[in-house]
């Protein structure tokens, strides 16, 4: 058994006993916390709206742990296919609404000064979340359920609806774009 | 290598840069690709919870939701209509409505400070995620969260709770997870108490945490010092649990290190007579050897110890459990160092064996005289012996001098001192 398969089993057991256990859910929680805000980044640059879609997600995870099933598929996939629902039900409200300009995001980066090297770190960070932020929709969601919440071309197969083909596609093409343009933004910037 | 093959090779190579291991491409892959891959990684790494302020508030309210969960019987859920319908509560849902107002009040305490303070004085309880309702008057909890950084690590005492049974105190890690095994509380006059248990947060696979249990520590307890295997020495400060500030500032503490005062929390002493204490303040490691800072106190207040040293009467040494001998190498007093007060010795002993894990200092004939005396030569009376344990030292030497802490006090009989004529 591989780590992976591993940490899936021991979820799925875990959200299993959730559905009794506060504190099993708890400890799912501090499992996937990050995992989720993060994927909420792929979506989105403001962070209150992350924060807000990440607490959505927990609390209609909680209502409903007692509904998932092991035999459905890994935990992980559950909660991200709740996480993705949310993140689309946004992306529609916010269709109406004018984007958030992007010197607004930039701003959100934190008012405290970090240190020379957190800052370099925090410089590359932004650059790569500026380019997540240029890709097209579909992009910034495979990228987010691919590399935050970890899912495998099959688990994202299954909650978008695409082919397990097509996610690979669309996840190298993501990937050489975003490629071209940390290049393209590092090019100007020297 | 056509765009095809690039695109076969990226999602062969792709679970594996997910699930964090290396990827591995022939030589005749194209240098984008790589790039591609070294980019996926680099996503792979991308945590960016710790921007979220909700983490904490968040747990809170989910933990009290699915407490909720567990108070209310699942077979039988009280109809909503049911609540909706009737003014007056049948007497069967009375208690499903105690329920709801307390979760109501809950809810409402762990998001509107000011109506916590209010919440708690009326109904004399308080509440805490890590272990649900408490009564406020036979509680004591953690004055506010402690944090301290070191090398690029931090370990957070972000929550304490006193009760009748026992001492808890929850950790959270940054940067990689810190060993429990052999954590002490430390009692501000010295007593140490071993951590009963332990246990890792949130679970085994994920140390993002961990929760310390020690005995309840007596009545009146404010100050203690929580100390972790690897150096990590941390204030803990208590309050009432009716005094604990309703929005606690998170306090940030240096990490130890080898100078004599950071340790102070930490000191070994003997008293073997009223007017002086003896005490090792500091020890630490290195390739030359052993270090210790020995310090002489005059317990009068205003009065001054002065060591009168002769080093080649002085019987010093360091023996550890295995009753290996490592004799004095090198005594540096206030004479020859402007770093040291004259109460103050430096000590250094050749390295120890790599077993070695409690040490005693033995001195005897140390001599000093103290400035409420000028006239008199006072001896310690010997073998005088203050004894220590340290933590487990790396089986290489390094070049910069390395904490040794952990330094652990033992009952000492106390000798009867003579006075030599001076």
């Amino acid at each position: 058994m591989t780590d992976a398969e591993h940490v899936t089993l021991d979820d799925s057991l875990m959200a299993e006993r959730a559905a009794r256990d506060a504190q099993a859910f708890l400890s799912l929680y501090e499992r996937y916390f990050s995992r989720v805000y993060t994927y909420f980044r792929y979506r989105y640059a403001d962070l209150q709206t992350c924060d807000d879609l990440t607490a959505k997600t927990f609390e209609q995870a909680l209502a409903h742990i007692a509904e998932y099933r092991p035999e459905r598929g890994p935990f992980a996939a559950w909660l991200f296919g709740i996480a993705r629902n949310n993140a689309n039900g946004h992306y529609r409200q916010a269709q109406r609404l004018r984007p958030l300009p992007w010197e607004r995001w930039l701003s959100f980066a934190g008012s405290d000064p970090p240190p020379e090297e957190v800052a370099i770190e925090s410089d590359r960070r932004q650059l790569l979340m500026k380019s997540i932020q240029e890709l097209a929709p579909r992009q910034r969601e495979l990228l987010g359920l691919k590399f935050a919440a970890g899912l495998t071309n099959r688990e994202i197969a299954g909650i978008t609806g695409l082919s397990e083909q097509n996610v690979g596609v669309i996840l190298y093409r993501s990937i050489q774009k975003l490629r071209r343009q940390i290049e393209i933004a590092e090019d100007r910037h020297v | 290598m056509c765009d095809k093959q690039s695109e076969e090779l990226f999602a062969e190579q792709l679970e594996a840069v997910v699930r964090r291991r290396p990827f591995s491409l022939p030589d005749s892959a194209p240098q984008a690709l790589r790039a591609e891959l070294r980019l996926a990684e680099e996503l792979a790494r991308l945590d960016l919870g710790a921007e979220s302020t909700i983490r904490e508030r968040l747990r809170a309210s989910l933990s009290v939701q699915a407490g909720a969960r567990g108070w209310t019987p699942q077979a039988h859920p009280a109809p909503a209509s049911a609540l909706k319908a009737s003014p007056a509560w049948p007497a069967r849902l009375r208690p499903v409505g105690a329920g709801m107002a307390v979760i109501l009040l809950v809810l409402v305490m762990a998001f509107n400070q000011p109506v916590l303070a209010a919440g708690q004085r009326i109904l004399g309880y308080g509440y805490l995620p890590e272990t649900g309702f408490f009564r406020l008057s036979e509680t004591v909890l953690l004055s506010g969260p402690v944090v301290q950084d070191h090398e690029g690590m931090a370990v957070t005492v972000r929550q304490g709770v006193i009760d009748s049974q026992r001492t808890r105190l929850w950790l959270r890690f940054e940067g990689s997870p810190q060993p429990l095994e052999g954590a002490w509380l430390e009692l501000a006059d010295g007593q140490r108490l071993p951590a009963e248990s332990w246990s890792w947060l949130p679970d085994e696979h994920q140390r993002t945490g961990g929760m310390l249990s020690f005995p309840a520590l007596p009545a009146g307890t404010w100050r203690s010092t929580l100390g972790l295997p690897t150096g990590w020495v941390i204030p803990v400060e208590w309050s009432p649990a009716r005094e604990v500030p309703l929005a606690p500032t998170r306090v940030s503490v240096p990490y130890p290190t080898n100078t004599p005062t950071s340790w102070a929390t930490q000191r070994v002493c003997v008293t073997p007579e009223d007017a002086v204490r003896v005490c090792v303040s500091a020890a630490f490691a290195d390739a030359e050897g052993t270090h210790i800072l020995l310090e002489g106190e005059a317990t009068a207040p205003g009065t001054q110890l002065t060591w009168v040293m002769d080093p080649g009467s002085q019987g010093i040494q360091l023996v550890d459990e295995a009753q290996r001998v490592y004799p004095l190498q090198e005594l540096i007093t206030s004479q020859d160092s402007a770093q040291l007060d004259q109460a103050s010795l430096s000590l250094r002993f050749s390295s120890l064996s790599g077993e070695a894990r409690i040490v005693t200092l033995q001195l005897s004939g140390l001599t000093f005289r103290l400035s409420d005396q000028p006239g008199a030569l006072l001896t310690l009376p010997g073998p005088l012996s203050l004894t220590f344990s340290l933590p487990e030292r790396q089986p290489t030497a390094s070049p910069t001098p390395r904490a040794v802490s952990d330094l652990r006090a033992f009952p000492y009989p106390a000798p009867t001192p003579t006075i030599a004529p001076g």
